[in-house]
């Protein structure tokens, strides 16, 4: 499963998968942010293998889109 | 990966969907023009350019729910819009009856009003597109949608 969460910054949230079952701790696939930056929203693909997410990623207050691996195998 | 391209100075990205078959994905954004928001198809492996299946009109807003939705066999695209794209800035804007589009997913041609000149189309929350689309040209297209509420589907 994926959700949002400031989980590794106070009040940054990024993106993190982790498996349903637990087992094993949450994988951050969101990449680096831009200073200010935020995870808006997010979609897993139908197929499961990637997320598309909007974020003020490269650019403070300037949302935009982006697709990863669910695995975090990749950057986005 | 950025999927979404350059914007335009003070441009957004607002709503994104998947296609159902998972190769691209649908958003608005404000991109080319400012205060305009329109409508783009971009494959989910990037490398090519989102392509803007808008086509000259500007999405109606509608923040609680969705601004699109896509055909269940992912060729087609339907939107909501408000007004045209050269219509003038607010504060002096020329706004159209809220219409119903319907567009290929390539982008390659004009969309087709599917809902008719008179009156408004509601907001798309619960939006389906009734079954596959195999519905050009658009003067089937008009069949193939309800709007229904989510929970009567």
């Amino acid at each position: 499963m994926a959700f949002r969460a400031d989980k590794d910054t106070n009040e940054v949230f990024e993106l993190y998968v982790v498996p349903a079952s637990g087992g094993a701790p949450p994988v951050k696939v969101s990449g680096d942010l831009v200073e200010g930056g935020d995870i808006d929203d997010f979609a897993w693909s139908p197929d499961g293998t990637r997320l598309a997410f909007s974020a003020d990623k490269d650019v403070a207050s300037t949302r935009e889109l982006y697709v990863t691996p669910a695995d975090g195998s990749a950057a986005p | 990966m950025k999927i979404s391209g350059a914007l335009v100075e003070l441009g957004n990205v607002f709503q994104f969907q998947w296609s159902p078959d998972a190769s691209r994905l649908a958003f608005s954004a404000v991109k080319e023009i400012r205060a305009r928001a329109t409508l783009y198809v971009v494959s989910a492996d990037g490398g090519e350019e989102a392509v803007r299946v808008s086509g000259s009109q500007v999405m109606a807003p509608n923040e609680n729910g969705p601004l699109f939705a896509w055909s269940p066999d992912s060729t087609h695209v339907a939107f909501r819009s408000d007004r045209q794209i050269d219509s003038p800035p607010l504060p002096n804007p020329i706004y159209i009856p809220d219409t119903l589009f319907v567009a290929p997913a390539d982008g390659n041609v004009e969309p087709i009003n599917v809902s008719g000149e008179s009156g408004n189309v509601g907001p798309l929350n619960g939006l389906r597109i009734a079954r596959d689309s195999a519905f050009w040209p658009p003067s089937r297209a008009i069949a193939l949608f309800s709007l229904a509420r989510p929970n009567s589907m």
